[in-house]
């Protein structure tokens, strides 16, 4: 139970609080008192302010740029898959209105009318498409459906997007959909854009030089592995186009193990990139080699390695 | 001190008022951008007192990733008539690298005095007033001006993140004259020696 403080006793505590070195009994009943009295309020909130401004006496301790960079790029990562998760929603909601819709559009309903104050341009606007005069089975459940799930988006097809006196429900939840899946598109290609960056700096991410015996140590091709997150990706800086009916694959294993990163053939300046994730069970990689094979690949690496490294 | 491997922070350069506010509410809003220009940003400073507190670097980048996640997620709860946006972001920096110091030495700590790994425990050194006067000379003198306990207590609780109990422990006080040292350091520092009492003690509320 909270111990109850007289005002005396929390504005005693307030200092103590706004450093953070108070008892957490103290601090819980200072808290209490703060729902309750707008100096305390008041003067806690200075005390914040004072508090903050003093971190500016705390001596600056370089962040490494690399592992900044990795921090910021799985909070991006983080905060998209956030962010998409909402984004979905939306999009369910929108297309499933949208789909109602149409559904009630294109079914034919005999009977009476039925009253859903709520909903009298949706009403209206499904009427002028069907003739009018129609009942519906499904009439409340959808129009109630078709309300939730564009309350569901947000407000934004209602507060903006949408306006009922001037135009269609169906034409506006088409449009919300298309509108949608553009910012799903794009919200998937800033999240790839920020893991390959997150694979190429991260504190965990490994780190193998390919060589081959002509190039003397000079790295030919690099592959990036971060095993927390999976994502990895190599660059390839220097090969020759392959043989004609062959191509080259990439692959990662360890002992007699090997996966397949993929196929590829490089640019004309001998330059390629891969990407993609591997599971946990690859964890235990080590090996990565770049071998020749028949065109369109193999299951099991049976051509010439032509460039090899290991993590 | 900058290596090649390394990039400067921002101490005491902030930006232009509202520019946070206005990031905020756009983090709130969802815009991943937004949560990107404030690490940017705020990432050195955060990363520096985190450091202070923890003392670890890499237990420290943990806590800034925390933290920024923390902002990220209660950014709608953010309301900017309490204070600027700064101020609640160095909070929330602080209030985490308090939270883990003290998490570390419940775990670690022998009969709860808060020892810890010689390697990982941050330095409980005097702080040095007179390097901080170059920049802050109105503050380090009026920190001169403290009585010992005074000022050792602030720098205790402030630079070193120890509570109450555990400042008390460290000088052999009790824990109340510990409060007073605390509160009276406050105090000074913010009205001058001259005007020792603000108005939190008046009655009311």
């Amino acid at each position: 139970m909270t111990k109850i403080l007289t005002h005396e006793e929390a504005a005693d505590q307030l200092e103590i609080v706004a450093l953070g070195a108070a008892p957490p009994d103290i601090k819980a009943a200072v808290v209490a008192h703060l729902e309750e009295c707008d100096r305390c309020r008041r003067m806690r909130w200075e005390l914040a302010q004072w508090v903050a401004d003093l971190s500016e006496l705390i001596p600056e301790t370089p962040l490494s740029r690399g592992r900044s960079a990795g921090i910021r790029s799985r909070l991006l990562a983080r905060a998209e898959s956030d962010v998409q998760g909402e984004a979905r929603r939306r999009v369910a909601a929108a297309r499933e209105n949208h789909r109602l819709q149409e559904r009630v559009s294109s079914t034919p309903i005999e009977g009476r009318r039925t009253s859903i104050a709520a909903s009298d341009e949706v009403r209206a606007e499904s009427q002028s498409q069907d003739g009018g005069g129609r009942e519906a089975r499904l009439w409340p459940f959808a129009v109630v459906l078709a309300v939730i799930a564009v309350a569901a988006a947000g407000g934004a097809l209602a507060g903006r997007a949408w306006s009922p006196e001037r135009e269609p429900v169906n034409e506006a939840l088409g449009r919300e959909v298309e509108m949608a899946d553009q910012i799903d598109s794009l919200e998937l290609l800033l999240r790839a854009r920020e893991q390959a960056l997150g694979s190429l700096t991260g504190a965990t991410v490994r780190i193998a030089n390919l060589t081959n015996r002509g190039s003397q140590g000079r790295p030919l091709a690099r592959m990036f592995w971060d095993p927390a997150g999976g994502r990895w990706s190599l660059f390839v800086y220097e090969l020759r186009e392959p043989r004609a009916g062959r191509t080259y694959q990439a692959w990662i294993g360890a002992g007699d193990r090997r996966t397949s990163l993929g196929t590829f053939t490089p640019e004309a300046n001998g330059t390629a990139f891969l990407e993609g994730r591997l599971g946990a069970s690859a964890a235990d990689f080590r090996l990565v080699t770049i071998s020749e094979e028949s065109a369109g690949g193999v299951s099991r690496p049976t051509g010439t390695v032509v460039l090899a490294g290991v993590f | 001190m900058t290596s090649p491997e390394t990039e400067p922070g921002r101490p005491g350069k902030r930006p232009e008022g509202g520019e946070d506010e206005a990031l905020v509410a756009r983090m709130a809003a969802g815009e991943e951008n937004a949560l990107a220009l404030l690490y940017d940003r705020w990432a050195p400073r955060l990363y520096s007192i985190i450091v202070q507190l923890v003392g670890n670097p890499d237990e420290s980048e943990d806590v800034l990733e925390d933290a920024f996640w923390h902002l990220w997620r209660t950014a709608g709860s953010f309301v900017p008539e309490r204070g600027s946006a700064a101020t609640w972001m160095l909070t929330v920096a602080r209030n985490h690298g308090l939270e883990r110091r003290r998490a570390k030495n419940g775990r670690k700590g022998a009969a709860g005095d808060g020892r810890t790994n010689a390697s990982e425990r941050p330095s409980l050194d005097s702080v040095d007033w007179d390097a901080i006067g170059f920049t802050h000379p109105e503050l380090a003198a009026a920190a001169q001006r403290l009585s010992d306990p005074e000022r050792r207590a602030l720098e205790l609780a402030y630079f070193h993140g120890l509570s109450q109990q555990a400042i008390a422990e460290r000088v052999g006080d009790q824990a109340d004259r510990v409060a007073a040292h605390l509160r009276s350091a406050v105090r000074q520092l913010r009205s001058g020696p001259e005007q020792p009492a603000a108005d939190a003690g008046e009655s009311g509320g």
